[in-house]
């Protein structure tokens, strides 16, 4: 699947305010196309309040609300969305990049060896 | 670089001037090894040909070294995997003088990954060959418990440091594990990684014991929510005064008040707040309808 078709599919699911980060689109070309199918399912998941997320322990993200996926190896899936509303980002990136996210949000490392 | 080599080199100069190092290469070897600073020339000289030709005889000198292995949990490990494991070894230590092979490689015929060690002088840094996870580290770093636990379970071609550095996790942290460990578990997932996190670390700090990832793997075949809640509330008790959980706590629980009110579904965040509510008053006060 192209990546602008991937991107297409997001911006239907959450809508036009879902901001992609900048290797977004490097790391969808590193994913298998049942891998990607996947993503898109998990993502319409969360969009329809199937899937649990949580509430970031600092305060000033207190009115966010998470969800955290392992889609390969080492590429993670990073959502974002403001309680009450919008999905508002989505992170996919290596474990450096999505460590850096959960540290930012209050969270600890993932459990990678040099976590 | 391998500093045996080099010592060696500047002790037979006879033997490697002017035939392997040229005369003006050996001072700058000389300058290395004794850490003094080097101009830009020398530099040069140092990482081009000087250090093509020491990774040369350093992989001469390691096909002509005795191959001692050490094995750690040796009960633990499948016959044909130890056999493997030197082989990997042998390969990697070309390039690295310490190396170990560790994890559910070594004790489980159902494996994802082989977990390899490699010892650099500095830096941290994770990579993929094939099944290969590769774990650049420094030898200070293995002191941390994770390492300390992969260890437990491992073969090397060096004595791993049985040194154990443990540090504090913060409370924002141990909280986001738990939360995300209670997801794990109520979705079934096929690798918790944040409830295995969460029973190494109890292990770790109430009961002082580093468990090894076979133990880990057979803790995390019987946890489940009550488990995790028992253990949260144990690891909180023990790391943080009373004063500061009471105070963190009772902010985090008013936070937990507002998203059960704007989320669906929230039966774990009322189950959140319930945990928290009891390690801090005593018994939980919540009355919400969860959804």
């Amino acid at each position: 699947m192209e990546v602008q078709e991937v991107k297409n599919q997001l911006l239907r699911i959450f809508g036009n305010q879902i901001k992609f980060n900048k290797q977004f689109d490097d790391f969808v070309i590193k994913l298998k196309e049942g891998m990607i199918k996947d993503l898109i399912d998990w993502c319409i998941r969360c969009k329809e309040n199937k899937e649990l997320g949580s509430v970031p322990p600092k305060k000033e993200y207190k009115n966010l609300y998470v969800f955290f996926r392992k889609i390969a190896s080492d590429v993670r899936m990073v959502l974002i969305k403001e309680q009450n509303s919008n999905f508002i980002e989505i992170i996919l990136d290596d474990h450096k990049y999505y460590d850096d996210t959960r540290l930012r949000l209050g969270y600890k490392k993932s459990s990678y060896y040099g976590s | 670089m391998n500093r045996n080599i080099i010592k060696n080199v500047l002790l037979r100069k006879d033997l490697f001037v002017p035939l392997v190092f040229t005369r003006r290469q050996f001072d700058v070897i000389k300058k290395y090894f004794g850490n003094k600073s080097l101009s830009n020339a020398e530099k040069k000289a140092m990482y081009t040909s000087i250090t093509k030709k020491l990774k040369a005889l350093n992989y001469l000198y390691k096909e002509s070294q005795s191959k001692d292995y050490f094995v750690q949990g040796r009960n633990e490990v499948i016959r044909g995997r130890l056999i493997e494991s030197k082989k990997i070894i042998e390969e990697y230590s070309k390039e690295h003088d310490k190396v170990f092979v560790s994890g559910s490689f070594l004790f489980s015929e159902q494996y994802n990954d082989i977990d390899i060690f490699l010892i650099m002088k500095r830096g941290y840094k994770e990579g993929w060959n094939g099944k290969r996870h590769l774990i650049y580290l420094t030898e200070r770093r293995l002191s941390q418990p994770i390492f300390q636990s992969a260890a437990l379970i491992s073969i090397s071609n060096f004595i791993i440091p049985r040194k154990l550095n443990k540090i504090k996790p913060k409370l924002s942290e141990l909280m986001a594990t738990y939360h995300e460990a209670v997801i794990e578990v109520l979705n079934k997932d096929k690798k918790s990684e944040m409830a295995r996190r969460l029973v190494f670390d109890y292990e770790l700090f109430c009961n002082n014991q580093i468990l090894s990832s076979r133990e880990l793997q057979e803790r995390l075949k019987k946890v489940n929510v009550k488990e995790l809640d028992f253990i949260v509330k144990k690891l909180l008790g023990k790391l943080f005064s009373k004063t500061y959980l009471y105070v963190e706590l009772h902010n985090y629980i008013k936070t937990l008040t507002e998203s059960i009110k704007n989320i669906t579904p929230n039966i774990h965040l009322a189950h959140f707040k319930n945990i928290y509510e009891e390690l801090i008053y005593g018994s939980s006060r919540s009355q919400e309808s969860t959804a």
